[in-house]
């Protein structure tokens, strides 16, 4: 399966990141540097930065089968499913009732580390493959990711943990 | 997460906006202006220019302009570190503020460190002994702490420290290092003077960190985790300070949205009382004496502070537990 981040959501991404831009540097062309405008300029630097990761996003394609997951576009690498020697599945939520957040997964193996988040169209499918190559080569898993799998409705049979 | 930062300071930028434009309009709305206050005083000394003279004043503070105009004036010189002329002394905002900030930084941080320090010892003693002379202590302690007021306690720490030691405790340093350049003994002088207005602001926020970090920790160690962990033989000490505590943890790092407004607006009252040079007194006498740019940057400064203290917090409440998705109350 071949996988994209949503369009919708990358194109909201650049428009936050050209706003943000925007906001921050242009008030630097009318006025002399100061604490105020170094701040702001650090504050355009992380717009930019969020920018061109949307950007890559926008040309990363994750492509997925029985025998491991690809990223190609630019930085992108391969991990097969044999050779999947780390595997996390991390919940961020910044609300004090912990909905309204993102799942964030790592894979690691063959020298290669991927990092994946929820706004992946068809994440649970690339986490279903993951958990079976997570549970195929007997890797430790913790508590927190195993509980974050279950929430996606894919049960991990009872294994070695880690806490978490 | 780098798209929720992104989301976050985008909203930051309104929010602010519009928190300073409500601001300048709330303190413009009592009728009158800094320099009416003043005009009982020029017209008893002005002779027959007076009236010229508060026109003059009015002039150089803007005051003869719409409150929309001193606004977007106001508001514009904020990107350049100008907030105008305070009305007080007839100086820059930015250099009265410049004046007073350094100290209250360094107050409000060392009670900040004082209130960590303090409720995390006591904290984590009074939850590992539950039900012990030594949590009843404590207890006691946080209970006294969260009911007196601040300032009655520094009023009572002055008249304690005035009538049996004979010293006043008023004050940031000595009165003969006000107004000099900062050398070592100006130092050891105000970090003397520091105690007091540490303990005193303190105690309420070391009170209810107590109180959370127990409740927290007790939670905590009454999981199956600790229990299992215990069965197998874990070192107490191991056991405690790698997970319960570190979940135990949240409310110091939540507390941060709140603390760093405190930072720069000090604690008024009590500065108040003990005649502290900090921010808070000169917020106070700028909302009384209706110091527009004085109190509206003052404003401005605590706000960016609480949006940006919020954010570090939630960011770091999301770091420290990235653990699972919560649904209809249970773990899923």
């Amino acid at each position: 399966m071949t996988l994209h981040y949503a369009r919708p959501a990358l194109y909201a991404d650049y428009a936050r990141a050209a706003v943000g831009v925007a906001i921050c540097f242009l008030p630097l062309l009318f006025v002399a540097s100061n604490a105020v405008t170094l701040a702001l300029a650090a504050l355009g630097a992380l717009f930019l930065l969020f920018g061109a990761r949307t950007a890559l996003r926008h040309a990363t394609q994750i492509v997925a089968d029985d025998s491991g997951i690809a990223a190609r576009g630019p930085f992108g690498g391969r991990i097969a499913w044999e050779r999947l020697e780390r595997l996390k599945l991390a919940y961020y939520a910044t609300r004090r009732d912990r909905k309204g957040g993102w799942m964030h997964m790592t894979l690691a193996g063959n020298g290669r580390t991927l990092r994946l988040d929820s706004s992946l169209d068809g994440f649970n499918d690339v986490a279903r493959l993951a958990a079976r190559a997570g549970v195929a080569n007997n890797l430790e898993i913790s508590p927190a990711t195993r509980a974050n799998f279950a929430a996606l409705d894919i049960a991990l049979p009872a294994g070695a943990e880690t806490p978490a | 997460m780098l798209r929720y930062v992104a989301k976050r300071f985008l909203i930051m930028v309104p929010t602010l906006v519009i928190i300073s434009f409500l601001v300048f309009f709330i303190i413009t709305l009592p009728p009158g202006n800094c320099v009416t206050a003043q005009i009982d005083e020029i017209l008893s000394s002005g002779g027959s220019n007076a009236m010229e003279k508060v026109h003059q004043l009015e002039q150089l503070y803007d005051l003869d302009k719409p409150w929309i105009q001193r606004y977007a004036i106001w508001a514009s010189g904020t990107l350049t570190w100008d907030f105008g002329l305070s009305c007080q002394d007839n100086q820059p905002v930015s250099q009265l503020i410049g004046e007073r900030i350094a100290l209250t930084m360094v107050m409000e941080i060392s009670t900040i460190i004082f209130i960590w320090v303090v409720s995390f010892i006591i904290g984590v003693y009074a939850a590992t002994h539950q039900y012990r002379p030594g949590d009843y202590i404590a207890s006691f302690i946080g209970f006294i702490g969260l009911a007196i007021p601040n300032f009655l306690l520094a009023l009572v720490l002055l008249y304690v420290g005035k009538r049996y030691f004979g010293v006043s405790v008023g004050g940031l340093m000595d009165p003969q290092y006000i107004d000099q350049p900062w050398s070592w003994a100006k130092t050891r002088s105000v970090l003397e003077h520091l105690i007091i207005p540490v303990i005193v602001i303190g105690t309420a926020g070391t009170a209810g960190m107590i109180r959370r970090l127990r409740a927290n920790l007790l939670d905590e160690l009454q999981k199956q985790y600790v229990t299992t962990g215990r069965a197998k033989g874990l070192p107490p000490l191991k056991l405690l300070m790698k997970y319960p505590l570190r979940h135990a943890l949240n409310p110091f790092v939540s507390d941060i949205g709140h603390i760093l407004p405190e930072v720069i607006s000090g604690s008024v009252i009590v500065s108040v009382v003990l005649s502290l040079p900090t921010t808070g007194p000169m917020l106070l006498n700028a909302l009384k004496t209706q110091d527009t740019n004085l109190a509206a940057t003052f404003l401005l400064l605590v706000a960016v502070l609480t949006v940006i203290g919020t954010l570090i917090s939630d960011l770091l409440l999301a770091a420290l537990d990235p653990r699972i998705r919560l649904q209809g109350g249970r773990e899923k």
